[in-house]
């Protein structure tokens, strides 16, 4: 008779219902997956998903209800150690996990599946008494060739042992592997072996399909050098919805008595700010929890927040990646300047990251490839980008302040809200008003599109006459600045318009060299009547026309922002009635 | 790329010029060409009607600086017509109205420069600032 499942047991008992939210549907498609497998129905799959989004719990539930609900299809669930292994280790716990949670399986012995690993003596002496004489030879070839140091059927011993296993006994099994990309670290004699090409044969089986997960980026680099992974059906675990995931925050704050304020913006901001992700919402909690601490205001969750990220658990989390992927100081100080450079382009092509940073060094290579598989950039052929992951970019900008900028904490902390704040301020503006975006190649007469582009805002804003041309002015001069000053490869600029109420703000942005316009002089109409350099009048006129104009050098570049207070057209009728009366 | 567009029509004395619906550099060379053209014809007295105009750039502003030294070396007369409210503005905040009279049509402006005597033309046309006082300018 089945037990019940003890909460202290790993792979039976996966994280309470409460804090893990809106995957039940994605649940209940792999279980009916796996149960199809009776029917040699089911192929082979590839679960992806953003590091924290919760591939893992989502296996481990599956897991659990395909060893609870039915008797039929032999579920078989393991998971990639985070440190190198070796082949022999690998071998060797592959194939114990996979007898051991078989015979759990069968004789419903939940202690044995959800209990520690096995030693070989002790799994033997189990089979011994079961008197399985299949699984007892999969041991004896284990022990065959190690013995004789023949690792490529070593591991295909192991790895095949679901699939021979299901075949001879006419039976199925569902093969669950978690954490597929450390794959490419096992070794054998100090040397990678290529076990992915092992994979093939039970990749293919329809006996013991395979559900094989891991972050999406190097499990697509795997699959590309793989072709034949490609044969896998492929399904997205995707961030969660809005509403999702703002109901696991509800559910968690409950569960740990943690305040949240009631106002649903606040939530959505919140939950925005965590990308969504089941585990950074999680870690969120817990640390509001252990300090005692409400996420009920924007100040208290970014204080919370900021913990997290300096010394929490999403601080070890991408630590302790940073830590495996890059393990010397000066290489990880690279890593963190790459990333933070990266962070928020479009795309920067791979020669120009490499100039920066290796500059002749044929390691850029391989260090923009390990950033790469650890998930820390994105690339794309020959273009490089930051990852869409808002917590991760917060993450590297605070190492960036203390490491490489030598700021305290306190100082990070304050930097940190007071940035916040401001980001808060405007987005609370945008919420309001309308914001626009757009994008113009450097080419001839391109500044008439966002002339265009601002008379429709014009419109809808119901901005007077008189503004909108000292704006078009200010804008057009604002845009032959910008293509001036740009040498980035894309030629292009990025245009936001942020109207609210009665005042707009044009942010322009330009890649390139950057621009001072200290060192400028002020245009005097009486010396450039007789000078040969007659041009220069462009920031004397944006500065005239708007109400406030500033530059800031920013990433490889220069964000120009302008601020017009606007006089609305009801408003000058109305004063204009006013005054004739 | 547009065409830049500037259109001339010849009178006894004088050249009215037409601009382009925008003034960038290009158009602004163009115009620039034109003056050059006309006074090598031994005509000095130019209007420039900004009617179809209703954004000038900066380049174009620059060279319409060298516009009006050109003319201020030929000893000759410039005068703007039918700015936009805004066009006017800038041309004021910039300085380029303490050389150059600007009317609201170019009626206007072709009456006031048919009324100087040729020789006296230099006292009405290009004017220069001094102590804050405006005051013409004689070239």
């Amino acid at each position: 008779m089945a037990h019940k499942p003890d909460a202290n047991l790993n792979l039976l008992n996966a994280l309470p219902d409460e804090e893990f939210f809106d995957r039940e549907k994605d649940i209940e498609d792999l279980y009916h997956l796996a149960i199809e497998v009776k029917e040699g129905l089911t192929a082979s799959l590839f679960l992806y998903g953003k590091r924290g989004v919760g591939k893992t719990e989502t296996l481990k539930k599956l897991y659990r209800r395909l060893y609870w609900n039915q008797t039929e299809v032999i579920p078989f669930y393991y998971s990639l150690a985070d440190d190198s292994l070796s082949a022999i280790e690998f071998a060797r716990d592959y194939l114990i996990e996979f007898i051991k949670q078989h015979v759990g399986f069968k004789t419903r012995d939940n202690l044995l599946i959800a209990g520690e690993t096995l030693s070989l003596p002790k799994l033997e002496s189990l089979l011994r008494n079961l008197d399985d004489l299949w699984l007892i030879e999969l041991v004896e070839n284990y022990k065959e060739y190690l013995s004789s140091r023949d690792f490529p059927n070593l591991i295909k011993n192991s790895l095949t042992a679901p699939h021979q296993t299901a075949t001879l006994k006419n039976t199925c099994c569902f093969v669950i592997i978690d954490d597929f990309q450390k794959i490419g670290d096992i070794y054998a004699d100090g040397n990678k072996l290529n076990i992915l090409s092992l994979f093939q044969e039970v990749i293919s089986s329809r006996r013991a399909p395979h559900l094989i997960t891991g972050s999406s980026l190097s499990m697509l680099d795997i699959l590309n050098k793989e072709p034949f992974l490609g044969n896998l059906d492929f399904i997205e675990l995707e961030g969660l919805f809005e509403e999702a995931a703002i109901q696991m925050f509800e559910g968690l704050s409950h569960r740990y008595k943690v305040r949240i304020g009631e106002e649903r913006a606040l939530k959505a901001a919140i939950v925005d700010q965590l990308g969504r992700i089941p585990f950074y919402i999680r870690s969120i909690i817990k640390r509001a929890k252990y300090k005692r601490s409400a996420l009920d205001t924007d100040e208290n969750f970014y204080n919370t927040y900021l913990q997290e990220l300096l010394e929490g658990s999403i601080h070890f989390y991408w630590s302790s990646v940073l830590s495996r992927f890059f393990r010397n100081p000066p290489e990880r100080k690279r890593a963190i300047e790459i990333i933070l450079y990266c962070q928020g382009a479009e795309g920067l092509h791979f020669e120009r990251v490499s100039k920066r940073f290796f500059k002749d060094d044929p390691e850029a290579e391989r260090s923009l490839d390990l950033l790469y598989r650890a998930g820390l950039i994105d690339i794309e052929g020959d273009l490089i980008r930051g990852v869409q992951d808002p917590v991760l970019q917060d993450y590297i900008r605070c190492r960036d302040n203390i490491e490489l900028r030598g700021l305290s904490l306190v100082q990070v902390r304050q930097g940190f809200i007071t940035e916040r704040q401001k980001e808060i301020k405007r987005n609370k503006t945008e919420e309001k008003g309308y914001t626009l975006d757009l994008t113009i190649p450097i080419a001839s007469d391109m500044e008439l599109v966002a002339t265009r582009v601002l008379e429709q805002l014009a419109s809808v804003g119901n901005m007077d006459e008189d503004s909108l041309g000292q704006i078009r002015m200010a804008l057009v001069e604002a845009c032959l600045n910008a293509f001036e000053y740009s040498d980035g490869p894309d030629k292009k600029i990025n245009i936001r318009f942020i109207l609210e109420g009665d005042r707009l703000t044009i942010n322009i942005l330009n890649e390139g060299k950057g621009f001072d316009p200290s060192i400028l002089n002020e245009p005097k109409i009486e010396e450039k009547i007789s000078s040969r350099y007659k041009r220069g009048w462009g920031i004397k006129l944006m500065k005239s026309l708007m109400d406030e104009v500033s530059f800031e050098n920013v990433t490889d570049g220069t964000l120009l922002t302008m601020v017009k207070k606007l006089k609305q057209t009801g408003a000058k009728e109305n004063e204009r009635a006013i005054g004739n009366d | 790329m547009r065409e830049p567009s500037v259109t001339t029509k010849v009178l006894e004395n004088l050249a009215v010029l037409y601009t382009d619906e925008y003034i960038n550099g290009l158009v602004g060379e163009k115009l620039e060409e034109q003056c050059c053209k006309v006074i090598e014809k031994g005509l000095n007295r130019i209007i420039i009607n900004f009617r179809h105009t209703e954004l000038i750039n900066s380049i174009a502003i620059s060279i319409l600086i060298g516009v009006i030294e050109r003319i201020m070396e030929s000893r000759g007369i410039l005068y703007f017509s039918n700015l936009t409210k805004i066009n006017k503005e800038i041309f004021e905040m910039l300085g380029l109205t303490r050389y150059v009279r600007v009317f609201e049509t170019e009626e206007e402006a072709i009456n006031q420069m048919s009324i100087l005597p040729l020789e006296d033309r230099g006292e009405e046309g290009i004017m220069e600032e001094d102590n804050g006082k405006q005051e013409r300018k004689g070239v």
